[in-house]
């Protein structure tokens, strides 16, 4: 019996299990092939399978010349902050619910609730969040979107710290306890370094959900939360800055970061103010956009919408550009 | 509600006055002031976008339900219903049979540890690429003239003519679904082979022992150790269904037509397309309020805290 099931093992199993791999591997080469190709290789007729000259000009081109290293600070900046955020209030909820003598009905009163904000579509909860961010005036900052994040966050953070907590044993931090040692040091010296791993495995978590985000901060007015610097926005009767918008072109990101340096807020403007680029117009842009945090100069110039591109790929989005204008259907 | 009945020690210090302990006291002046304003934080949003459901969205005027009504008599609302219904009953089954075949398979086939852990790290890769780009990704695969897919199918001869992925109604949801499939299945073998080392020893060999083949092994005693993670992935996964946006967004915008305008993609559109938002925000109620209702059935009738 037992022959019998390693032959089936071995004929079956393992080519079976080549294959899933093979199918599933090949978009992520085929990504970093095609990251690798030159301009002109893209458009050739036939594709091929290889890049027949490897050149590491696309990643130059958008890191250093495009300035996306910018972004990719905005969003180390960002995901960070919300790391650390996230796991302060995490710590602050679970340590009372683990650690503590509270009734089972608030534990798990806490604890479902925590889950139930995680079952709320972003989508549906951004409308209100926007309202909500500009009336608090943190429009346009970095600020808000760490608030966001670190709430949608917090379920998880919050059930994943849990589980760790209650691994620890209570015993450790009373005999601390007994000993003298007041409940922060208990805390700090005792429970603290025990749950690191813990934490750590939660912090890279959170970095990582807070890096993928992307319908919050595409959020066609807020997205300019995702820069750098608190910036001017183009008010909605400027018409040299509409045109700018409109056609995009003679304008480099460079000189519209300058343009923004002087760091001055726009008053909020109304909801319409936005709404006068066409819809079909928002979704195009929309659709082309690089992930989460690392597109905030999409209002300014459409240009450089046209061109920014995710750290990992750097050619991908210039290819799928073309395309998705056919293709996104608003 | 699920069932947290562990047993507490009694409680150290009993303080003389006052219905709460020492640290119960403790407990709730560290939980009270940061649920509370977690609370205010969540809920206020909610309170703004009941009072914009109730508003005109020309003008601002008091409407009463108009809003509600004709957000709920559009005939589009219950396409992206449906649509959504078959996004789920695609991915959900074919990402945990997939993904649980796959950890059987490794768990029994695979003994190397070396293998093994190159399997971990390639199910990593896809969870930490952001779904935007996975997005992107997906398009290099299923896009019309440089989509790698039609590339491959022509050099092997198996079709002449280009395939429109995502032009077309028939494969533009499973093409839409297969990139879930793709970024999730991962997942679900990480959780689930992780659960199939954690089936106990002695079980298994006792099992063997008194001749049971792998088939019974699995069903009868390991599927009995997943069935908690079992449950968790379907919850999860379907909390995230509601969710789902980047990719579908990349990859076919909703249509061709609206096949694929899943109900975050709709209300997407309600809001910034029809620039309706008093429409927008009472979908929004409802949307929170039907997943609330489902939510506490489901925590009623899976027990999602064991321990």
């Amino acid at each position: 019996m037992r022959r019998r099931g390693r032959r089936w093992r071995a004929v079956l199993i393992t080519p079976v299990l080549a294959v899933i791999v093979v199918l599933y591997a090949f978009p992520i080469y085929w990504l970093i092939a095609t990251s690798l190709k030159s301009r002109s290789q893209l458009f050739q007729a036939t594709l091929s399978l290889f890049p027949e000259a490897p050149t590491l000009q696309p990643y130059a081109d958008v890191l250093i010349d495009r300035g996306m290293w910018i972004l990719l600070r905005n969003s180390i900046v960002v995901c960070g902050a919300t790391v650390v955020l996230a796991l302060t209030v995490g710590l602050l909820i679970t340590y009372p619910i683990t650690r503590l003598d509270v009734s089972p009905r608030v534990r798990a009163g806490v604890l479902n609730w925590a889950l139930s904000l995680r079952f709320l579509p972003p989508i549906a909860v951004v409308v209100p969040y926007f309202a909500v961010v500009r009336t608090v005036g943190l429009y346009d900052q970095p600020l808000a979107l760490i608030f966001i994040y670190s709430l949608f966050n917090l379920p998880f953070t919050i059930w994943m710290l849990k589980g760790f907590l209650t691994e620890i044993p209570r015993e450790i931090e009373e005999a601390a306890l007994a000993d003298g040692a007041s409940r922060w040091t208990a805390f700090r010296h005792i429970l603290l370094p025990l749950a690191t791993p813990g934490l750590l495995a939660a912090g890279v978590i959170v970095f990582s959900f807070s890096w993928s985000e992307f319908p919050i901060c595409a959020h066609p007015d807020q997205h300019a939360e995702c820069a750098d610097v608190p910036r001017r926005r183009p008010g909605p009767g400027d018409p040299v800055r509409d045109h700018l918008e409109r056609h995009g072109r003679g304008r480099d990101h460079r000189d519209a970061s300058t343009a923004r340096a002087d760091g001055a807020r726009a008053p909020p403007r109304g909801r319409r103010a936005y709404v006068r680029r066409s819809p079909r117009e928002i979704g195009r842009t929309q659709a082309r956009a690089a992930p989460s945090a690392i597109r905030p100069r999409a209002r300014t110039a459409k240009i450089d919408r046209a061109k920014i591109a995710m750290p990992m790929s750097a050619t991908v989005n210039a290819v799928a550009a073309p395309q998705l204008r056919s293709f996104t259907s608003w | 509600m699920p069932n947290v009945t562990e047993a507490r020690p009694a409680p150290l210090h009993r303080a003389g006055a006052g219905r709460f302990t020492r640290q119960e006291r403790l407990a709730y002046t560290m939980l009270v002031p940061i649920l509370g304003s977690i609370f205010l934080i969540v809920t206020y949003p909610f309170v703004l976008a009941v009072i914009q459901s109730l508003q005109a969205t020309n003008g601002g005027a008091f409407v009463g339900l108009q809003n509600y009504v004709t957000g709920l008599e559009n005939p589009l609302l219950y396409e992206a219903l449906a649509a959504t219904a078959v996004y789920a009953a695609l991915v959900l089954p074919t990402e945990i049979l997939l993904g649980l075949g796959l950890a059987l398979a490794v768990h029994r086939g695979i003994k190397s540890t070396a293998l093994r852990a190159l399997f971990f790290g390639m199910a990593i890769v896809p969870l930490v690429i952001p779904p935007i780009a996975v997005g992107v990704i997906a398009r290099l695969m299923y896009a019309p003239s440089y989509g790698a897919i039609n590339h491959i199918l022509m050099l092997t001869g198996i079709t002449h003519d280009e395939i429109n992925w995502l032009g077309q109604p028939i494969t533009a949801m499973p093409a839409v679904a297969s990139v879930d499939v793709w970024q999730w299945t991962p997942f679900v073998y990480l959780v689930l082979f992780s659960g199939f080392l954690t089936v106990p020893r002695d079980e298994i060999e006792a099992a063997q022992v008194d001749g049971a083949s792998g088939w019974s092994q699995f069903w009868r005693i390991e599927l009995y150790y997943l069935r908690p993670l079992l449950i968790l992935i379907v919850f999860f996964r379907l909390a995230d269904v509601l969710r789902v946006f980047d990719h579908v967004f990349i990859l076919t915008g909703g249509g061709p037509g609206n096949t694929t305008q899943l109900l975050s993609l709709y209300l997407y559109r309600v809001e910034f397309k029809f620039s309706d938002y008093g429409q927008a925000a009472a979908l929004a109620v409802v949307v929170l309020i039907a997943i609330s209702v489902v939510y506490s059935l489901v925590t009623r009738v899976l027990p999602l805290e064991r321990r």
